[in-house]
């Protein structure tokens, strides 16, 4: 455990940091050192200070304001007495600031393109920094990964890990593994062949990089019609999780490109061998080499945009009585996965919202079985009709978490069908395209929108459901208090009774919160945080859905910070 | 201000002044037209040329007696260009939009369509090209997600090597990397007239998907102005073909690339379930492989049905659209309808909608989708 005077030799506290984040799954209940709360993304913290009994006397102890309005989604860190916070548009700007005061330490604002805003599909945000060996690590929408000073927000190095014209926007924060820093990129949506790179920590050099598609000539490059696969997608624009134990690096990865499946293989539901390896997968990576280790594809010859890149949340869960390393996902679409992480095998699939573009997951193939008749799958001229969930997911990147006392994972999700049929002719820059038409529409069943559904990743049974009439409520966290915190885009920052679902204490932000919170603890004192700043892009996808979520509140850029009085 | 108020302060003045000194109130006009500063062919703000679209904005003005103003936005995407120019006030006349009916213009009006804008097969000179089979088993360079594309790989059969731009694949035409292009005619046209001084021969196509229109839109409110546009464009014709001409625009005889005009290639589709899904599929694609040499002209048209007309007319002709249920033909037409049906295919009902296939179907095509029609109709 780190205390407060290990905080004047950075480099110590660092390595004590890296050892433990993962290991003892954040037995730390000072810090928050990383985005994912440790290194399995579990979002779990153990301080108790604040607790459900509690919990009605959190307020405001300062705030920050981001500098950059809209599209809010960072979560902070915090190492030492220093937390390190991002806004959106870039970053616009990274700031390290006293973690008790807010006071100012430094900021860095680097120079982005402008009208880099055309290359990002859904939104310019950017979900924070991660720290390591005493510096801190941003990944940004000109692609770039630069190391910064952790002490004086100095820019030591500059790397461009692709070309952002080609849609490929960084938005997540990398994954620090030993010597090494790991990033993705997006580009999904404009063809972009997707890649996961590890970089020095010291220099910024290339080490390693893995394609997340594979070329015809080159292992599964079966799995592709034609050259398809040199625009595949794939990509891993999301946080990775990290098991020290097994060395494996865990990434998800996006839809395949592009949308019209017909070009990538079958343009029905017997899709042969034409699977479009490794989209809306889960990767498990040599942190040391990149080479893919295991493979799991969550949704084979994707037609819905089903991004697979949902974090990959690590832990030992009891199955069958047996201690088992798995990894958690509740990817968008519907179906909640547990795996052996160790050798990407599947323990089970079950869907965690209503969902009906496929009746179950194989076990045995590990594939998922679609509706007959390609009902439910969209093809060219062909359109499927009330499609649940929408390409919005039954969740999206919003991080749920897994919460060790009461052995349940609270995921964000949302309630939401849609139409969708390839062919709509779309019209750029004075040509045609073909494109994929598609229509977000309310659910199928029940009479809200979006969430915290409570799930028991063991007996696959949803314990609690906290309804929002919208939907693309916030991310999550949970605390040994008991007590879980989620913004929704209302603008409210929410505390749960972890065990039941009632709701405890609320805030309005002023401002419709995506953004998962955070906890810390310092001297003595815990402290609860989160950034509002309600999306921009998103709502455009969602029709006059979208239209609700714009109106339910203003725009925001604004860091809180709570303590119990 | 904005054409119609100019127009009307132009008439007060010109009462105001009893006659006496106004200038004619057409000379205070102005016209503000919204284009996009950097789109050549169509339109760029600055440099020698201007495009298509501005030295016709031009013409137009000079018609109207107009002075024209331009406001320029870059249309990368198009939808917020609109929000930002016209739907804002900030103009008169967008220069230019989809004349295609499924085009969303809610807030705006548009003229006829003045210009023909359609995919295209770029090849040399020797290349013949009078139909999409000509391209088998050349190397075809397309741009990634465009229709294109996605119609080939649909059809299947075709080599396809795909580019991320229409200048990757001209480049890739002019090192002999691939045989032929099969791009977007426009961007094509130009590149050639331009930078590879008219070598290759620029076929446009015609076809589902393939082949459109552009008109100019005005504010709906501007329905005054709208019709003096659309006056200026019908007298503009032969100097529109001029600019066409000017700017590279391909103008021949487009090929038709019906999707039934293509026989059946390697099937890259199994046509029987495979036993990882376990069950059969009831409803086949419209774009699976059509059967090879069916020797039953009903089963061949209804292949062949499925695969061209099923968009609109529904899987076996089954819509639930009275008017597009072919099932109704008999009942509707009495004794005559396989001529009336024969007809509306060869012909086609523009007014309705319905293409005209004379040109792209084969006699025999057309008989085996009549003798389709014949097992369908209801008693």
């Amino acid at each position: 455990m780190l205390n407060r005077t290990m905080k004047r030799s950075a480099f110590a506290l660092t390595a004590a940091a890296s050892a433990l984040l993962f290991a003892a799954s954040l037995a730390n209940a000072q810090e928050w050192g990383t985005y994912g709360g440790d290194a399995g993304n579990t979002r779990f913290s153990k301080a108790a200070q604040v607790t459900a009994k509690n919990v009605g006397n959190l307020h405001v102890k300062w705030t920050l304001q981001l500098g950059s309005l809209r599209s809010q989604e960072s979560t902070p860190i915090v190492i030492g007495d220093t937390m390190y916070v991002t806004s959106s548009f870039g970053p616009a700007t990274v700031f390290a600031v006293d973690a008790r005061t807010g006071a100012l330490k430094w900021r860095y604002q680097p120079d982005v393109p402008k009208g880099i805003d055309q290359y990002a599909c859904c939104d310019v945000g950017n979900r924070g920094v991660t720290y390591s060996n005493g510096k801190i690590f941003v990944g940004r929408l000109d692609a770039n990964v630069v190391a910064l000073d952790a002490k004086t927000g100095k820019e030591l190095w500059k790397t461009a890990i692709t070309d952002y014209k080609n849609g490929s926007v960084i938005t997540s924060p990398p994954t620090a593994v030993k010597n090494l820093v790991i990033s993705g990129y997006g580009g999904g949506e404009y063809g972009a062949r997707g890649s996961i790179v590890a970089l020095d920590q010291a220099t910024g050099k290339e080490v390693w990089r893995t394609y997340t598609v594979p070329l015809p000539d080159e292992p599964n490059g079966n799995t592709w019609k034609g050259d398809s696969a040199k625009n595949g997608g794939g990509a891993a624009w999301y946080v990775g999780s990290y098991d020290p134990q097994l060395n494996l690096v865990y990434y998800g990865t996006s839809n395949p490109s592009p949308w019209a499946a017909v070009v990538r293989g079958s343009d029905t539901s017997d899709i042969g061998e034409q699977t479009n390896l490794y989209t809306a997968s889960v990767l498990a990576l040599d942190a040391g080499t990149g080479q893919i280790k295991w493979h799991y594809q969550f949704t084979p010859h994707d037609a819905w945009d089903y991004d697979g890149v949902n974090e990959m949340v690590l832990s030992d869960l009891n199955m069958a009585g047996k201690k088992t390393p798995v990894l958690m996902t509740a990817n968008r679409n519907g179906f909640f996965y547990v795996l052996n992480r160790s050798d990407g095998k599947l323990i089970s699939a079950e869907p965690f919202v209503d969902m009906n573009w496929a009746s179950k997951v194989d076990l045995a193939t590990g594939r998922p079985v679609e509706i007959p008749g390609n009902k439910m799958r969209p093809g060219m001229d062909r359109k499927a009709v009330d499609i649940c969930p929408s390409l919005l997911g039954g969740k999206n990147w919003m991080p749920m978490t897994y919460d060790q006392s009461t052995g349940l994972v609270y995921i964000p999700t949302n309630n939401l069908c849609m139409d969708m049929v390839d062919t709509q002719p779309e019209y750029k820059r004075g040509a045609f395209y073909l494109g994929n038409d598609f229509q977000i529409k309310k659910p199928v069943k029940g009479d809200y929108m979006g969430g915290l559904t409570a799930w028991n990743p063991v007996t696959h049974k949803q314990i609690w459901l906290d309804k929002n009439p919208l939907p693309w409520t916030g991310g999550t966290m949970s605390t040994a208090g008991g007590v879980v915190f989620q913004g929704n885009v209302q603008g409210w920052f929410n505390a749960y009774d972890a065990k039941s679902g009632k709701q405890l204490w609320g805030f309005n932000t002023g401002s419709g919160i995506s953004a998962a919170p955070m906890t810390y603890t310092l001297d003595g004192k815990q402290y609860v945080a989160v950034v509002s700043g309600r999306t921009e892009s998103i709502p455009a996808f969602m029709g006059d859905i979208g239209a609700d979520v714009v109106n339910a509140s203003s725009e925001g850029g604004t860091l809180f910070v709570f303590a119990l009085n | 201000m904005n054409l119609k108020t100019a127009w009307i302060w132009g008439l007060v003045s010109a009462v105001l002044a009893a006659g006496a000194l106004a200038a004619p109130a057409a000379s205070a006009e102005t016209l503000r037209i919204c284009s996009d500063p950097d789109n050549l062919p169509y339109s760029k703000a600055e440099g020698a040329e201007h495009g298509l679209y501005v030295d016709l904005a031009n013409l137009v003005a000079q018609k109207l007696g107009a002075q024209p103003r331009y406001v320029w936005w870059l249309s990368m995407n198009q939808r917020k260009a609109l929000r930002n120019t016209i739907l804002a006030g900030k103009c008169d006349a967008y220069f230019a939009l989809p004349a295609d009916k499924d085009y969303g213009t809610r807030g705006m009006k548009r003229t006829q369509a003045f210009l023909d804008v359609a995919y295209a097969v770029v090849a040399p000179p020797s290349f013949s090209f009078s139909r999409l089979a000509d391209l088998k088993g050349k190397r075809i360079g397309v741009g990634f997600a465009t229709t294109p594309q996605i119609v080939l790989a649909a059809q299947g059969g075709y080599t396809t090597v795909t580019y991320r731009t229409d200048a990757e694949i001209l480049a890739a035409l002019d090192k002999g990397e691939i045989d032929v292009a099969f791009m977007w005619g426009p961007a094509a046209g130009y590149d050639n007239l331009t930078r590879y001084h008219g070598r290759w021969r620029v076929t446009p196509v015609a076809g589902e998907h393939m082949d459109h229109q552009v008109a100019v839109a005005v504010p709906a409110k501007d329905a005054a102005l709208l019709a003096r546009i659309d006056a200026a464009l019908t007298e503009l014709r032969p100097q529109i073909t001029a600019l066409a001409d000017k700017y590279g625009f391909p103008q021949g005889q487009p090929v038709a690339v019906g999707m039934a005009q293509v026989q059946a290639g390697p099937a890259d589709v199994a046509l029987v379930p495979t036993a990882a899904g376990g069950t059969p599929y009831g409803q086949p694609s419209p774009y699976r492989m059509m059967a090879v040499a069916a020797a039953d002209p009903a089963a061949a048209g209804r292949e062949l049905f499925n695969s061209t007309c099923s968009h609109c007319h529904s899987p076996n002709g089954a819509s639930p659209i009275r008017a597009r249920d072919l099932r109704r033909l008999k009942g509707k037409y009495g004794d005559d309808w396989l001529k009336e049906a024969k007809q509306t295919i060869e012909e086609g009902r523009p007014d309705a909608g319905m293409p005209t296939w004379g040109g792209t179907l084969k006699e025999d095509q057309i008989n085996d989708i009549l003798a389709f029609f014949k097992t369908i109709q209801n008693n």
